[in-house]
């Protein structure tokens, strides 16, 4: 690499969950030449297994509730029981006297951290129900939840908005911000509805759900002198030093944030917990380690959710199907806390029109604050607008997918660019292929139903959605390669693994690039301190964003080694390639085995430096899907159940399709339970949640998991990044409960418009159908 | 919870001698456990009985019934060849709990006994059942709640088995402390919230249940348990029925689930008789018949502002289980 000159850092704009941010990108003095279509690569694009399977399914992968440092405390906290109000009284003499217990901190004894809105951390102002007053850190876990029992503590109760039952809503009352509203408009809306000959208009809800990770959130911390060492369930290593680093007062230098393992995040362990920072005081005042792990509980009370939102969405369209105005307005409970992103985004941008007016209205309520959660606002957005699309296609008369198929988009429409490749369409065909699908035909034969004496017990139905999703990932993202004398080499990176298989695929990565067996490679992730920085494990941009990086460091490393090689074998380096374990000389016979070199060069270090360089300007770099439902529902009971799930979806090169697949796979199953169980309750007038736990909150069951068929849409992007992948973690989850809520329409007839679709609703549905003498149901 | 005893007992009558206030029997503990790490119950000591011989006996014969241990295991009376053959409303309804993980520990004596599941109760947000003097749930999220025999707890009975056993008229036996036994009907085993608020059965301090008995009458006799459940497994009833053919007199017995306070049990009085013998009668009189007893059926239930849906679906429920005799 040549020496920096000048224009080497640039700002450059980076898209992270549908929102732009601004940030600072070095670019590389040389970056390798795209790996294209028609590249011939080893590893890259195979099936291999996870290379921490084993350890993972042996029991010897250590996740954070794992670790166990000698002298170390466990530490529970109190939290407010109540929705909103006041500490009133807060009494810890007794607690602090109990056996074991070595610390008892209140808001009182802790550095002002700002926290909620501003407000400290442990602040007597309490804002939603499970806020942290006070912790405890002990001997054991049960000393320690014995103390919390004994701290003494008075409220008084404040006035409490929960959800948005007064919906239509102007303001809510008692909030500490002022709602805020978000418009975007092109074209004429107004005037395209009033021309347009086909018009729906409808309202759609959608509950609060929590992402259910099955590792809980929890720190282990040592504050040990001048260092703090974290170990963390986290999707950000890097985010949390820094956060931790402020809130704590001191520099980044001093504190190390380890993730080896992660048992999911989905969103919800993006930031820097209060656990983290509380573990963290304790660990000080007790110079002790201290484990604080949340329980069950405390994770549906304290770490996040999808925002309950409300959605009103009125489409218009020509005889002929094709779009001429989407309104949009969303109105969104984020909870105490919470960023906008917006679910009329995916309004804006899947569909071609140009009359597009989205208006999104947020509120502050008294729950926990909100965070992402998987493709967050698309996963709420796109169940309105699909719905609403197949509602506009059965007013037109015309097929639903054929109808999506005269809509598709031909441009990124906001940004007016090109996407670097528009994979809607295909994936649209390769669904109505699989499924068989073909244009609507009343009293279609195969399409079973069941009768109970003369009625009809139970119908079939089939639905689809589609989905787009930002995924290019970018800068800045490092990687480090370094080659042992063995002939083994390692990849360090500051990026995580929350089970998504990314250490797993990164070695591919670096092995194709060196020509090594996958095995010779090992990859060290989720350590501030051996690692260079990595961005979160968010937005679907670990493998477009730190593969990249790998990529380039490897090939700084390789590069390094074949100058080596040259003076051994007596070739110039640039006829030099490595493969298959071997360094050959291009156009010769002659070659010399990877290890023979690195034996030579004994303890020369060679170590390659790599990082992603910026996106390109000209193009969007978007991933598509399209998913197809098939649905039976029970007349009589109102019970759905889902009989297949069909996924296209577009990922530039899947460079571990078994991997890929078990994204689409995750992302369908937790699609599913939106659509069909997941919400959390909330009393309305006491303002508690009701099943913080996973026997009243409903997950998917295996019995509840139809056949899934996964097709990946793999074409490589050479113009999106030169390893040619996008991303496709959050992707899948979108499109999942528009299509069943599509299928079920398509059984019965009328739209259940609101999730989940609870035997209740559709029961209420069918009711309804049934009075209109509407659809299938009408007819005896 | 300060501290807490354990006490494996060697004989109902030593458990029941040792079931003063304080003490909690404890067999599977799939509601147990919970409800202590809930901070539901606070017992001072748990009496074990899975140990006591006999106490998960399974015994059927096609003269002389069911004869059941309170200790039994939901799978292996959902298993058990004899229960299959002449109960099978009841494996049936063993088989419907839970997830297969719970039913290999839960027992029958602890399903019949299980506190309810309503979200109130169980967030630990004060109501009758917990000691208080309101009922949250009528005020608040009800589409759970009973819409029969409710008032003023409406937390369903969540029991599978209990809604078969009654429909197949079982007894209970009963051991006391002092060692005596009293045997019951299912039917009086349970008691409405207007009876007693703080339990769902009539037993009493110092009792424990030692057996179930399922009389011969019912042996082998057409019957079924259907649940409908939101999820497809691991969920309880939304509402469920059992329902099973007397041999002689043809006329059903009816039991429901996740409709009332307790396991409902029909007035088969009230019930008009099916319109003729089961050979060669008429589907559409035996259509009629199976409509009109779904609706003598839930004559009385009142719904709360979100729980009608029960109504309908229990009608439901009821009529295509009857209806399903037609191809019997």
């Amino acid at each position: 690499m040549t020496a920096a000159t000048t224009g080497r850092f640039v700002t450059t704009t980076v898209e992270v969950e549908g929102r732009e941010e601004i940030a600072v990108v070095e670019l590389p003095a040389f970056e390798p030449l795209p790996w294209g279509p028609r590249e011939r690569l080893n590893l890259a694009g195979k099936a291999a297994e996870r290379l921490d399977a084993l350890a993972k399914v042996t029991g010897t992968a250590r996740y954070t509730s794992d670790i166990s440092l000698p002298g170390m405390l466990f530490a529970a906290a109190l939290r407010a029981p109540i929705p909103s109000g006041r500490v009133t009284l807060l009494d810890t003499t007794a607690a602090k006297r109990l056996p074991g217990v070595q610390a008892v901190l209140t808001g009182r004894d802790i550095p002002l951290i700002p926290w909620l809105h501003g407000e400290p951390l442990l602040s007597s102002r309490v804002r939603y129900p499970g806020q942290p007053v006070a912790v405890v850190a002990a001997e054991s876990l049960r000393q320690a939840q014995l103390a919390v029992e004994r701290i003494k503590v008075r409220y008084r109760v404040g006035k409490h908005v929960v959800g948005l039952q007064q919906f239509p809503v102007r303001r809510l009352p008692g909030m500490p911000a002022p709602p805020f509203t978000e418009r975007v408009e092109r074209g004429d809306v107004r005037r395209a509805i009033k021309q347009s000959p086909a018009v729906v208009t409808q309202t759609y809800r959608v509950p609060a759900v929590l992402h259910q990770a099955l590792e809980p959130h929890g720190s282990v911390v040592f504050w040990d002198g001048g260092r703090v060492v974290v170990y963390d369930s986290t999707q950000g290593v890097y985010r949390v030093r820094r956060e931790l680093a402020e809130y704590l007062g001191i520099g980044e230098h001093r504190v190390r944030v380890v993730a080896e393992h992660v048992g999911g995040g989905f969103g919800s362990k993006n930031n820097c917990g209060s656990y983290t920072v509380l573990a963290a005081l304790l660990s000080k005042a007790t110079g002790r380690p201290v484990k604080f792990i949340l329980d069950r509980r405390e994770v549906c009370l304290d770490c996040g959710h999808r925002p309950e939102t409300i959605m009103r969405v009125t489409l218009g369209a020509a005889r002929d199907g094709v779009l001429q105005a989407i309104d949009f307005e969303a109105w969104i409970a984020l909870g105490a806390d919470g960023w906008v992103g917006g679910p009329g985004q995916i309004a804006r941008q899947l569909y071609r029109c140009e009359n597009v007016r989205t208006v999104e209205h947020y509120f502050y309520t008294n729950v926990g604050p909100m965070s992402s959660m998987r493709a967050p606002y698309h996963v709420e957005g796109a169940f309105a607008l699909e719905s609403a699309m197949d509602l506009l296609a059965r007013r037109l008369r015309i097929d639903p997918l054929e109808f999506r198929r005269r809509n598709l988009p031909d441009e990124d429409q906001e940004k007016k660019r090109p996407y670097v490749s528009l994979m809607l369409g295909p994936c649209l065909e390769e669904v109505s292929k699989r499924m068989g699908w073909r244009p609507d035909r009343p009293g279609d034969t195969d399409r079973r139903r069941f009768l109970t004496g003369r009625e009809l017990r139970v119908v079939r139905g089939r639905g689809i959605a589609a989905q787009i999703w930002p995924s290019g990932g970018g800068p800045p993202a490092y990687a480090f390669v370094r080659i042992n004398r063995d002939g083994t080499a390692e990849v360090a990176t500051g990026t995580q693994d929350m089970g998504t298989g990314s250490r797993t695929v990164l070695a591919q990565i670096a092995a194709e690039v060196l020509g090594l067996p996958l095995d010779r490679v090992r990859v060290t992730l989720g350590d501030t301190e051996s690692c260079p920085y990595a961005n979160n494990s968010w937005g679907s941009m670990t493998t477009a964003s730190v593969g990249p990086a790998v990529r380039m460091a490897a090939e700084d490393a390789l590069r390094q080694l074949l100058e080596a090689a040259a003076d051994l074998l007596n070739v110039p380096a640039d006829k030099l390639v490595a493969r298959r374990g071997r360094i050959v000389a291009r156009g010769t016979r002659r070659s010399v085995s990877f290890e023979k070199v690195t034996e030579h060069l004994g303890d020369i270090v060679i170590v390659g430096r790599g990082h992603r360089g910026p996106n390109p300007t000209t193009v969007t770099v978007a991933s598509f899907g399209v998913q197809g439902a098939e649905v039976e529902v029970d007349l009589e009971t109102g019970v759905v159940r889902v009989l297949r799930i069909v996924a296209a979806h577009d990922c530039g090169r899947a460079i571990n399709p078994e991997l890929a697949e078990s994204q689409l796979h995750g992302g369908i199953i937790q699609g599913l339970g939106y659509a069909l169980f997941e919400r959390r309750l909330q009393d309305r007038r006491l303002g508690v949640p009701l099943n913080c736990g996973l026997h009243e909150y409903k997950v998917p069951t295996l019995a509840d998991i139809p056949a899934i068929e996964t097709r990946l849409i793999s074409v490589a992007e050479p113009a999106a990044n030169h390893v040619g992948v996008k991303g496709l973690g959050e992707p899948p989850i979108i499109p999942t409960a528009p299509a069943i809520a599509n299928a079920v329409f398509d059984a019965i007839g009328v739209q259940v418009t609101e999730l989940p679709l609870t035997a209740a609703r559709v029961l209420a549905a069918i009711k309804k159908a049934r009075r209109r003498k509407k659809g299938v149901l009408g007819v005896r | 919870m300060d501290s807490l005893g354990f006490h494996r007992a060697s004989s109902f009558e030593e458990a029941a001698g040792l079931l003063h206030s304080g003490a909690a029997v404890l067999a599977g503990g799939t509601d147990l456990v919970p409800l202590l790490k809930d901070g539901l119950v606070k017992p001072s000591l748990l009496v074990f009985i899975g140990d006591i011989p006999g106490a998960a006996s399974i015994s059927v014969t096609r003269r002389g019934g069911a004869r059941i241990g309170a200790a039994a295991k939901l799978t292996d009376i959902a298993n058990n060849p004899g229960v299959r053959r002449l109960f099978p409303a009841l494996a049936e309804a063993c088989r419907s709990v839970g997830t297969l993980q719970i039913r290999n520990v839960a027992t029958l004596g602890g399903n019949l006994c299980q506190r309810p599941r309503c979200w109130y109760y169980r967030s630990g947000i004060a109501c009758f059942k917990s000691g208080g003097e309101s009922c949250p749930a009528r005020d608040g999220l009800d589409e759970a709640l009973a819409i029969l025999g409710g008032g003023p707890c409406w937390a369903v009975h969540p029991s599978d088995p209990a809604v078969a056993l009654l429909a197949l008229d079982a007894k209970i036996t009963i051991r006391r402390a002092d060692g005596s036994v009293r045997e019951t009907s299912l039917a009086d085993f349970y008691c409405l919230p207007s009876d007693r608020l703080d339990r769902e059965t009539r037993l009493d301090a110092g009792e424990i249940v030692e057996r179930i008995t399922v009389p011969a009458r019912y042996a082998g006799s057409p019957q079924r348990y259907a649940k409908v459940t939101q999820r497809a497994a691991w969920d309880f009833a939304l509402v469920s029925a059992a329902v099973v053919w007397e041999k002689r007199r043809f006329r059903p017995r009816i039991a429901l689930g996740g409709v009332a306070p307790r396991p409902w049990l029909l007035d088969t009085a009230r019930l008009s008789d099916p319109p003729v013998s089961r050979r060669g009668r008429d589907p559409t009189a035996w259509e009629l018949w199976a409509i009109r007893t779904a609706e003598q059926a839930l004559r009385g239930s009142r719904a709360l502002s979100s729980n009608g849906y029960k109504i309908e679906l229990a009608k439901n429920l009821i009529r295509r289980t009857l209806l399903e005799w037609r191809r019997v």
